[in-house]
């Protein structure tokens, strides 16, 4: 989902050993090496805790990051494999074995949790993930209760192949050190160059086109959460032994959540920011210690902040989770990534004047057509209309309408149209030409959307009213039917209705009044009738169509906007209702604007603009479109010269 | 067995309460919001501070802090979420987690991490049912308030226009700026709605037993438990799903351990999750062609 990863530059195989990257990964483990040198036993400690994170937030973002899926249980896995490694020490099985035990199990559990991700999704996966996790802390509570009691299980010293460990922290130091590294390739290795890694960023967010494209979802699934559990085992069986004691109340809901806390702020789908992430998570309260020590104690801070470590703490990584996914959703990683890029560019402009400040990643604001999502289309010998003079007092005009997309996709460049009170005037364009964009740009978009109004202007009698919200433009009589997702599914015929009945907008001269609205849907719709208590999601297309029509003369509109009367109904259902708008307009004088992609509407619109590629090439009465089709069929394919 | 289902009723009450504030959000929101249990305490030493550090008399000291709950609320919601609208639940759920650890430590450092009784402003008397059974003056009390504020929810979100409205804003935003809804505030009311009921349960567990921080997981976030078992879009299943957990961990309680009562709340919302998500009461999902 925000998994960007960056392009590397072409570059000779000496050149590439040479290349900043290279130098800086050799740098790194050099120095990872001969860290552990200067520091004090403590400090060796917290370095050390930081790399057991390190696997622990790996294992999760390849679950949550990599695969998609969500789970708050990572505690539970880091239990089950402490408790498992713990119980087996006691039995003087080998460390080495008992913490590959710890690691299995965690694994079986994985898979168990795996079960419900098959059939959940989002929040009820969550919400199971949960629900695993307090079933795990009670059975583990229950067992160090029945076994051990409350002291918690003393481990013995960790030994591989003759090397014990004990509680030397440089040791250990560079045991987690190959742990991690290893952990790292696998994962590495799992995500980058296998048929199973494309497969898992196919199924994170959009296992309906996996399962498509025929990848097994349910066996990956269960797979992406075997192998972060298992990892999360380990992690929890080297814990365990690195403590020295373990108490299975160490395992808390707060702890699942700094885990979450390390993949937000390193950044999801990349291990480099999973790792940043977990080391600064993890030394977090090193920081906030120290910071409340080095204030003077007798001032009102210091001693505030000494008294208060572990609560300040939490404050800290949950303000952190919070304002990573608000401002930098795509945490540390992307912003290094971001930064990079930048440095690279005023780079390569020789570091010219300007420093520091990015150009827009959209590109110049003419309203030349540039690169944009709209289609290219041939021209014709028609010199474009960009300067469509509206009669005077037109209803509803536009103006150089450009309407930008985040990401700097555009939906539409330059749209210029009016629509004259008491008419219907079409909008005519080719599949993504920009129509439903300029409908939205009119009828407003909500804050939510990422869609905004980049350029020209909407005017509503003589007053701009470029870029108000929709609740805004329904209460001014602009009433938008938009093109999909009309109705709401979930509410019944009559709630759809009733809710537009509390929606309308203050009374102004012109358009459908409030009393004669629910009459007028009624003797428009009579097949709309008995259908009143059915949920709208079970609708025919066009009933659903009728519906959204009746829902939007409820909020009485002087403007009525219809995106795509015709699509995906039938010949003959689409004739009715064409009569129908046209009795709204001459019998109740709403006017209306409607797009289109072919003629369906000429025959009842007075005024017709034609759109291409995100700008307004043609305007004039719609008979011409239809009497001299052969000239403008090049913008809109061959319907409107065949029919 | 007469008395222990007495006494699940009290509990079963208490429960309704916490399930209605996580059904009363998904219903106007579509969101899971897991700084639940910690709003829920929030909401409750509010109430303890105006009670007794501000002398305020019973209803005031509830009224005032179900408004400054509902206040948080509609805040988390237009400060927060609002930005983050279009973005998907998953990062929403996140984001509720990182305030979850937020409002969890400055709940903790405000008010510590001692219980607190609840000083008693009307005689809590022992009634003796048969059977050996007893109840109390506030398990009645919360048994009565819980129902009654099931129905009044019910009856505002399922029947009445700006119920309507919010069900329409949950469901599609856009459509229903469209539709001349103010969306940011109806949703900014979800939120508030939600928070309020959490509050109460907190309150009505306090009088019933005591108010300890403890209730953040034990009853705000294991709340979900009875949501998910009555149906998490279903408001009167707020109170059959509170009946079917409390029921499930009294008798957990009395046979097993009092240390399993917990397990057994999530080990029932488990099962119902895999084997019926709709829960008892709730609709499945339409799907839109």
């Amino acid at each position: 989902m925000r998994r960007v990863t960056a392009a590397p530059p072409p570059a000779s195989p000496l050149r590439r050993l040479a290349s900043p990257r290279a130098v800086a990964v050799v740098v790194l483990i050099v120095g990872l090496v001969v860290l552990p040198q200067p520091l004090q036993g403590y400090q060796v400690n917290w370095v050390n805790l930081a790399l057991l994170a390190v696997i622990g937030a790996l294992a999760l973002n390849q679950l949550m990051g990599v695969a998609g899926q969500v789970s708050v249980g990572n505690a539970a896995f880091m239990a089950v494999g402490a408790t498992v490694a713990a119980g087996l020490a006691q039995h003087s099985v080998p460390p080495v074995v008992a913490v590959l035990a710890g690691a299995v199990a965690a694994a079986v559990m994985g898979a168990i949790v795996g079960i419900p991700a098959l059939r959940l999704r989002g929040l009820y996966l969550a919400a199971a993930t949960l629900a695993l996790y307090y079933i795990v802390s009670y059975a583990t509570n229950q067992y160090q209760t029945d076994t051990v009691g409350a002291s918690g299980w003393i481990m013995p010293s960790f030994s591989v192949g003759g090397w014990s460990l004990g509680i030397d922290q440089k040791s250990w130091y560079y045991l987690l050190l190959i742990v991690v590294a290893a952990t790292f390739l696998f994962l590495r290795r799992l995500t980058d160059r296998s048929r199973f890694g494309r497969a898992w960023h196919l199924l994170s967010g959009h296992s309906k086109a996996a399962s498509a494209m025929g990848v097994d979802v349910a066996r990956l699934t269960v797979q992406a959460f075997v192998i972060s559990s298992f990892l999360i085992g380990l992690e929890g069986g080297l814990f365990a032994y690195y403590v020295g004691v373990l108490d299975s109340g160490d395992f808390t809901l707060a702890l699942s959540i700094q885990y979450v806390a390390m993949i937000v702020i390193g950044g999801w789908g990349s291990m480099a920011g999973a790792a940043v992430g977990a080391v600064l998570v993890t030394l977090l309260p090193l920081g906030v210690e120290t910071l409340g020590s080095s204030l003077p104690q007798t001032g009102a801070a210091g001693q505030f902040i000494s008294a208060n470590v572990p609560a300040l703490q939490g404050i800290v990584y949950g303000v952190l989770i919070v304002l990573f996914l608000m401002y930098q959703p795509g945490g540390l990683a992307r912003l290094a990534e971001v930064t990079a890029a930048r440095a690279g560019r005023l780079a390569r402009r020789g570091g010219g004047r300007g420093g520091g400040r990015a150009r827009p990643a959209t590109g110049p604001a003419a309203p030349v057509p540039a690169a944009g999502a709209a289609r290219a289309r041939p021209r014709s010998e028609i010199e474009p209309r960009s300067d469509i003079e509206p009669p005077a007092a037109p209803l509803l005009l536009t103006e150089g309408l450009q309407v930008s997309y985040a990401g700097g996709v555009f939906g539409t460049h330059s749209v210029s149209l009016y629509v004259l009170p008491g008419e219907i005037t079409v909008l005519l364009g080719a599949n993504g030409a920009g129509k439903t964009s300029t409908l939205r740009a009119i009828s407003g978009f909500t804050s939510a959307e990422g869609a905004r109004v980049t350029g020209g202007r909407v005017e509503l009698d003589g007053r701009d009213v470029t870029g108000s919200p929709p609740d805004r433009m329904v209460g001014r009589g602009v009433v938008l039917v938009p093109e999909r997702d009309k109705v709401f599914a979930d509410l019944t015929v009559a709630e759809n209705l009733q809710l537009s009945a509390r929606g309308g907008r203050r009374r102004r001269a012109g358009g459908v009044g409030p009393s004669d609205a629910a009459a007028l849907v009624g003797d428009l719709f009579p097949a709309l009738a008995p259908l009143s208590a059915r949920k709208a999601g079970v609708l025919s297309g066009g009933e659903r169509q009728m519906l959204a029509i009746g829902r939007a003369l409820l909020l009485q509109p002087r403007v009525l906007i219809v995106d795509e009367l015709s699509l995906g109904l039938a010949p003959r259902v689409v004739e009715e209702l064409m009569s129908q708008l046209q009795l709204i307009n001459t019998r109740h004088d709403v006017t209306i604007l409607m797009a289109e992609q072919s003629s369906v509407a000429t025959g009842i619109a007075q005024r017709a603009f034609v759109i291409e590629t995100g700008v307004t090439r043609w305007s004039g009465p719609p008979g011409e479109v239809g009497d001299g089709g052969e000239l403008i069929a090049s913008y809109l394919g061959t319907d409107l010269a065949s029919d | 067995m007469f008395p222990l289902l007495v006494d699940s009723v009290s509990v079963a009450g208490i429960y309704a309460l916490s399930a209605l504030s996580w059904v009363l959000l998904y219903r106007t929101t579509r969101l899971m919001n897991l700084a639940n249990g910690q709003f829920l305490l929030l909401g409750a030493y509010l109430f303890v501070t105006f009670l007794v550090q501000f002398g305020l008399p019973f209803p005031a000291a509830l009224l005032v802090s179900a408004a400054a709950i509902a206040i948080i609320g509609a805040l988390v919601y237009v400060t927060m979420l609002r930005r983050l609208a279009g973005q998907g639940e998953f990062t929403i759920v996140i984001l509720t987690l990182g305030l979850a650890a937020v409002v969890d430590s400055l709940t903790t450092m405000i008010w510590g991490s001692n219980d607190r009784v609840m000083p008693s402003s009307l005689s809590d008397r022992t009634y003796h049912l048969p059977l050996n059974a007893t109840i109390t003056t506030y398990e009645i009390i919360v048994i009565v308030a819980s129902i009654v504020l099931v129905g009044i929810a019910s009856l505002f979100i399922d029947h009445l226009p700006y119920g309507l409205s919010m069900r329409a804003a949950a469901e599609n935003p856009v459509l229903a700026s469209q539709t001349g809804i103010r969306v940011g505030r109806v949703l900014a009311a979800g939120w508030a709605l939600s928070l309020v009921a959490a509050t109460l349960s907190g309150i009505a567990y306090s009088y019933v037993n005591v108010l300890s921080p403890g209730i953040s997981e034990q009853l705000g976030l294991l709340g979900l438990a009875p949501a998910f078992v009555g149906g998490l879009d279903s408001i009167p299943g707020a109170l059959l799903g509170g009946l079917l957990v409390a029921l499930g961990q009294t008798l957990a309680g009395s046979y097993i351990s009092a240390g399993s009562q917990d397990a057994v709340a999530w080990i029932l919302m488990l099962v119902f999750l895999l084997f019926r998500p709709q829960g008892l009461l709730g609709s499945k999902r339409i799907e839109r062609v």
